[in-house]
């Protein structure tokens, strides 16, 4: 019997936000995003765990890169904010069931 | 055949007179397409005459009006001995017209007279004509001047945006000109920590009581600052002073209640120089503030007495100018005094804008279609609130993070941190209105500014924003998760923030309001889909 083997690389990047996702940082963000997916990773984390501030617009940022990244076969995926604030948005948007999401950026690589 | 047979002569002649019959005709139809092309005087003359001169042989013409004008060849001597001429005379507009055509070659026939007949009759057209598009240029220039005067007249007004802030009170005001130009006018003022106010009518409509009022503001204002420790009566003396001379040798008056309110002892002082209507509502219990004095530019030693009144919360003081009372419907029926009392005791509201709008809208809707009567000016102060001073915010993603460290400070202030646990979700819904002016209301005017003020009223916080942007309307979307759109969510995270969102505009600008309770904090969580779904 002969046993074959192969090993598969995931690329996976993350982004680490700062202190706030609104209007402002929100450009950057999907500037990010769009050079990740046209270099081929489809496969983005973004991380919010010390983001005290999200907007609607931070919000639609995301929705985007998910989108771009789905397009793709990969997917786009949120590390939850420790700030009540911050991740308030999400319930008050639903957005909490439309991202996959988790405490850390290593819960979510498991999920990959 | 030679030139001397007769029957060639003859038909000669004849084709001669019909090239030259043929010639006029071409001539007289250049002259009558040509005449009207121009509305200068002078080159509408020009293009009358010179093909006269043409056609007919002339050596010369001359017009004589408020302007004499010569074409041709002036007569070396005396016109009258060497050289044929036809002469009209006419009125135009109340202007002598004489026409005189000269020529040495032939006497004019009957054919002749009666096309200079015709052609004079076309210059004296032609003068009028010009003449009335001179004086419609003329016109225009002076509207476009009143134009430009009323610009500076309203510029003489308080900004509507921007009202005085001192504690326990709010207050609202709106002028509207009837025309171009009014002698409406109100005032107010923050002076060591006491809201002064006035509202004052200039008789007379147009520019001359414009002029008025921004003499009769500008005195009022100055006034305030250099007589309000004296009271409200000190600071009318002063305005009298300073303007009966004015107003009465322009055969004008000024009408005018002035007060002021101490936030302290809760007391407004004020004095009446014949205004009307002024009313003060006491738990929808209503009472005129009468006058005690003549207006001003009446009686030069005319003083007002001083009326004062303690208020409680939730009492209103409204002012008006007779502009609102004396509105008048399609069938000519007045407002009315007793009408405009009902509707301020009638009002279950004591916010000061909300009472001044629904008022305004209400003569709005008694007007119906009928053209606006008179100036309308209404000030209202609504007592019992607590409310901080405008933030201007600059229309840009910057300026708007300037909203957060704000609101913070001053919130804390306001409500001895009865808001603290709604901080956060209050700072998102305020955030997301101010990003929808900046997106929307204000896209094309970035560097722009609008204003936000916070007021506290118990457990009650309404956050009021005011733009000069474009109207706008944005519905709240809501997210599919298995389909979700990438804008849009702003209104959605207000809808459900607030308890109340309001929206309104009026003239020019826009006023958004979100109501917050002290009480029912929004969970930080719904059901999240946590990373094992996946």
């Amino acid at each position: 019997m002969t046993l074959e083997t192969s090993s598969h690389e995931i690329r996976i990047d993350t982004i680490v936000l700062g202190d706030r996702l609104d209007a402002l940082r929100a450009v950057e963000l999907r500037e990010q995003i769009t050079a990740a997916v046209a270099g081929g990773t489809v496969r983005i984390i973004v991380d919010l765990s010390t983001t005290q501030f999200v907007d609607s617009a931070g919000l639609a940022a995301l929705a985007k890169g998910m989108k771009d990244c789905r397009s793709g076969g990969g997917d786009l995926r949120v590390v939850s904010s420790q700030h009540p604030d911050a991740a308030r948005v999400f319930a008050l948007t639903r957005f909490d069931q439309v991202f996959v999401m988790a405490e850390s950026a290593d819960d979510l690589l498991r999920t990959w | 055949m030679t030139t001397a047979d007769p029957p060639f002569d003859a038909l000669t002649s004849v084709t001669g007179a019909l090239v030259d019959a043929n010639d006029r005709l071409l001539e007289l139809i250049t002259l009558t397409g040509t005449a009207s092309t121009s509305l200068d005087e002078g080159e509408l003359l020009d293009t009358l005459i010179e093909p006269t001169i043409a056609l007919l042989h002339l050596d010369g013409c001359r017009l004589s009006a408020k302007i004499e004008r010569t074409w041709g060849t002036p007569p070396t001597v005396d016109l009258e001995s060497t050289a044929h001429q036809w002469k009209s005379n006419r009125n135009v507009a109340d202007e002598s017209i004489e026409m005189v055509v000269w020529r040495t070659a032939d006497p004019f026939g009957t054919a002749d007279a009666k096309l200079l007949e015709a052609i004079a009759n076309l210059a004296g057209n032609a003068i009028g004509m010009a003449r009335m598009h001179a004086e419609g240029l003329a016109q225009a220039a002076i509207g476009q001047e009143h134009a430009a005067a009323a610009k500076l007249a309203s510029a003489a007004l308080p900004d509507p945006l921007i009202p005085p802030t001192v504690p326990h009170a709010t207050i609202w005001a709106a002028a509207r000109p009837a025309r171009t130009t009014g002698g409406d006018l109100f005032v107010w003022a923050e002076l060591d920590n006491q809201l002064w106010f006035a509202v004052g009518d200039v008789s007379g409509k147009g520019l001359p009581a414009a002029v008025l009022m921004t003499v009769c503001t500008t005195s009022i204002e100055t006034a305030i600052q250099r007589h309000g420790e004296q009271g409200p009566v000190a600071v009318l003396d002063s305005v009298t002073r300073s303007t009966h001379r004015r107003l009465s040798d322009a055969g004008m008056f000024l009408t005018i209640a002035l007060g002021r309110f101490c936030p302290t002892t809760r007391t407004v002082e004020m004095a009446n120089h014949g205004h009307s209507p002024i009313v003060f509502r006491q738990a929808h219990e209503v009472r005129r503030i009468s006058a005690t004095a003549p207006p001003i530019g009446v009686l030069v030693d005319a003083r007002a007495e001083l009326e004062s009144f303690v208020v409680q919360p939730h009492d209103l003081l409204v002012i008006a100018t007779d502009g609102l009372t004396e509105q008048i419907d399609a069938a000519g029926n007045l407002f009315g005094e007793s009408h405009f009392d009902a509707l301020v005791a009638s009002l279950e509201l004591s916010d000061a804008d909300h009472v001044g709008t629904s008022i305004l809208a209400t003569v709005d809707t008694h007007r119906g279609t009928t053209a606006q009567s008179d100036d309308q000016t209404l000030m209202v102060i609504g007592f019992h609130c607590e409310r901080t001073r405008p933030l201007l915010i600059d229309a840009t993603n910057q300026g708007v993070r300037a909203l957060g460290p704000w609101l913070s400070e001053h919130l804390a202030i306001l409500a001895n941190g009865r808001f603290e646990s709604r901080l956060g979700e209050i700072e998102l819904a305020v955030h997301e209105i101010a990003m929808n002016i900046v997106d929307h209301a204000l896209a094309d005017a970035p560097s722009s500014r609008f204003a936000l003020t916070l007021t506290v009223d118990d457990d009650e916080l309404v956050a009021e924003f005011r733009d000069r942007g474009s109207a706008f309307g944005v519905a709240p979307s809501r997210p599919d998760p298995e389909h979700p759109q990438v804008g849009g969510y702003g209104l959605m995270i207000v809808e459900q923030l607030a308890s109340r969102i309001e929206r309104s505009r009026i003239d020019d600008l826009n006023i958004s309001r979100l109501w917050f309770s002290s009480q029912g904090s929004i969970p930080a969580a719904s059901g999240r889909k946590e990373a094992h779904d996946a």
